[in-house]
């Protein structure tokens, strides 16, 4: 199995999860689609993935900031491929399936969607300072 | 098979050509499809007769229906046609890049190969045009009328006794009891029956759709089990796909199906008529004879082949398409609920705009409900990080309504098809041009706007408009219109090509105007009328 797209795998997965393992199939599934759908990052991200790999504390301002600079952007790509593994996985299905939200969830959403706009916002200048 | 006589070839298994041939065979004609029939031989074994949440929760391959063995079920970057289709909907658009080249900056239709055509995805919405809109059309209300009714009691279709009935099945005799609408758009329903006079003062009507989708038994077709897996499945034939039709005509003595026949052109000789095509896996031609020749191709499909016959390099042909877009909204009071697991991803309710109270330039939106399209489809679209958007779209799923807005269509300048010169297989490829004037374009936005400020009122709120590009509403008509007068590139009212003989169109093309309504219902009640027009000709022997 390619080793760079298990560590993308593992390291994006538990990003993308709040930090829950994904389980095996997701990766194995990951490795196929990279490899089907031939997603080849430029010199310059292969940098920049190769620091998210290191450093993956940065990936929710990097792909927030990508979310508004540069959409189509290899990065964002394998993170949409994984989410969308991610969700087809049963293991992983409560994340992705709507619930009945308590009061405290609720509010626990709305704070959620506030920071998520703050972190676009920072996560844009981050992008701007690193291109 | 190349020397025999057939009374009729029926071009295409689509919805047009399935009706058509149905007439014909049931009169005892002898009928020959042809068609490409490309179908799903990957998919269907492996959907599991479950509702979408269990299969959600329960099976570890479902990400071979959801996403597809190689992927294809992930939207690519940037492409606009057939982003919806599911893994299993994926056959509908096979082969077509390769045998029906396209030139267009302006225009993303989508056409079919496949058993069925298109029709093997439609969203089954049904509307019987009113006689206003069939007059524009260039219909007759009264041979219509006849046709309706034995389309809708072929294809079955459930609707309601509500406001939105004179805009749907009308006057259809025999419709079934409407389907079981979830709990969002029954609160929408709700809030418009309470507020109905004044959405009538401004032209407003809210009903449930009509569907061609079954809610009681039918035959060996299953009453609809509220799956929600109606995107992907059709093991119960619940939903009217065309193929059915043509599965029970392959029963007939009378009736020869040809699958891999690509179409290429025809030749009239004397009272008879040649076709001729190429074999879509050898190559090889292939060429078969009728008394009368029956296009059924869809409109962009008859529009090749005609002008191709003719020589008619670089004539244009005139343009329809509802211009379309949708809208997302979101109804409050539903965030962060659960969602009903028993519901349909079908359309849930219509809303119809008729300013002038006389059904002549009626606009529809079409309300869903969004979820067995996955999370991940609407994800892409959000400027946010994915786990946020995530976390956001779990919370919002249950409040989100799609609205998809159809507008009326008339013929314009810069509307037109042409049949160009080209490096393809068969020497041309087709070129689209589609631009909306000033005019329209101001009369599409300030309707869509109505019809957000009715959502409102219905305290469901506009998220964004989307607009998928022109040819997103896969509603094509009006190539060929239907004439008074003998005139190249036009159609009689029965369906003969002007200047031929034993040619005939049962697809859209003679559609003089579109109604935003869906056209599907229509195609098929006026494929049937030509098709029967077509055996009180004398030249068909039995
Ligand atoms: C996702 C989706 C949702 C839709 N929802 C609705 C809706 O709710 N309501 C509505 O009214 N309409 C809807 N439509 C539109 C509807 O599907 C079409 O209007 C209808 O199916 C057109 O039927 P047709 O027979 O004219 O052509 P097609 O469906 O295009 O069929 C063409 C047939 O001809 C064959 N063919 C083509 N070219 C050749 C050739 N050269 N030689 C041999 N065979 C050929 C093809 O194999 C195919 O069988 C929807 C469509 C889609 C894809």
């Amino acid at each position: 199995m390619n080793q760079q797209h298990q560590s993308e795998a593992l390291v994006f997965g538990r990003y993308l999860l709040n930090g829950i393992e994904p389980v095996d199939s997701a990766v194995v599934l990951y490795v196929q689609a990279m490899e089907r759908l031939a997603i080849v990052p430029s010199s310059d991200e292969q940098r920049l993935l190769d620091r998210l790999l290191l450093h993956p504390m940065l990936l929710p301002l990097v792909d927030a900031g990508l979310a508004l600079a540069n959409p189509r952007s290899v990065i964002r790509r394998k993170l949409f491929v994984l989410s969308a593994i991610l969700e087809t996985q049963p293991a992983h299905a409560a994340v992705y399936l709507p619930y009945e939200h308590s009061p405290v969830q609720h509010l626990k959403a709305i704070f959620s969607a506030v920071f998520a706009g703050l972190r676009a916002a920072f996560g844009f200048i981050l992008v701007k300072l690193i291109a | 098979m190349k020397d025999k006589l057939f009374d009729f070839i029926v071009v295409g298994s689509g919805c047009t050509g399935a009706m058509a041939a149905q007439t014909l065979v049931e009169h005892g004609a002898k009928v020959l499809m042809l068609d490409v029939g490309k179908k799903d031989e990957r998919y269907k074994q492996v959907i599991p007769d479950l509702d979408f949440t269990s299969i959600r929760e329960q099976k570890n391959d479902q990400h071979r229906i959801f996403l597809g063995d190689d992927f294809e079920g992930i939207p690519t970057p940037g492409v606009k046609t057939g982003a919806q289709l599911t893994p299993p909907r994926r056959y509908l658009m096979e082969g077509v890049s390769r045998w029906l080249p396209l030139l267009s900056d302006t225009f993303f239709p989508m056409e079919s190969l496949a058993y069925g055509g298109l029709g093997g995805g439609w969203g089954l919405g049904c509307c019987v045009f009113s006689d206003a809109e069939l007059q524009q059309s260039g219909m007759d209300s009264q041979r219509m009328a006849e046709a309706y009714q034995t389309v809708s009691r072929r294809i079955g279709i459930a609707s309601a006794s509500d406001d939105a009935l004179p805009f749907t099945s009308g006057p259809l005799k025999d419709v079934m009891p409407a389907i079981e609408i979830d709990r969002g758009s029954s609160r929408l329903l709700s809030t418009y029956k309470k507020q109905k006079k004044g959405f009538n003062s401004r032209g407003f009507y809210m009903g449930k759709p009509a569907l061609a989708l079954l809610t009681e038994d039918k035959g060996d077709r299953k009453k609809l089990d509220y799956q929600d897996m109606e995107f992907y499945s059709d093991a119960k034939k619940s939903a009217y796909r065309p193929w059915i039709t043509v599965d029970e005509l392959k029963k007939h003595n009378n009736f020869t199906y040809v699958s891999e026949c690509l179409v290429m052109r025809y030749a009239e000789l004397g009272d008879a008529v040649s076709v001729s095509g190429i074999h879509t896996e050898t190559g090889a031609n292939i060429e078969f004879k009728a008394r009368k020749l029956l296009l059924a191709p869809g409109v962009l499909g008859t529009a090749r082949i005609v002008l191709r016959s003719a020589n008619a390099v670089d004539q244009r042909l005139p343009l329809l398409s509802n211009p379309y877009c949708y809208v997302p909204c979101i109804q409050p009071r539903f965030l962060g609920s659960a969602m009903d697991r028993h519901t349909t991803g079908m359309a849930q309710l219509s809303l119809f705009h008729d300013p002038r109270g006389d059904q002549s330039d009626v606009g529809m939106a079409s309300i869903y409900s969004y979820r067995s399209l996955m999370l991940f489809r609407v994800m892409e679209q959000a400027p946010l990080a994915f786990r946020d958007s995530r976390k956001l779209f779990q919370y919002l799923l249950p409040a989100i309504k799609i609205m998809g807005i159809h507008h009326t269509e008339k013929p314009g300048d810069q509307k037109y098809l042409q049949l160009q010169k080209a490096s393809t297989y068969s020497g041309d490829s087709l070129k689209a041009v589609y631009i909306l004037s000033e005019t329209e374009n101001q009369k599409v936005l300030s309707r869509e706007q109505s019809f957000v400020k009715a959502m409102r009122s219905l305290g469901c709120y506009a998220l964004s408009k989307i607009d998928p590009g022109h040819g997103s509403s896969i509603h094509y008509a009006g190539t060929l219109p239907f004439s008074e007068k003998e005139g190249m590139f036009t159609l009689a009212k029965d369906g003969r090509l002007h200047g031929s003989k034993s040619v005939y169109v049962a697809d859209g093309s003679g559609f003089r105007f579109l109604p935003a309504k869906g056209l599907t219902l229509s195609l098929m009640a006026n494929a049937h009328a030509v098709a029967k027009g077509l055996l009180n000709t004398e030249s068909v022997h039995r």
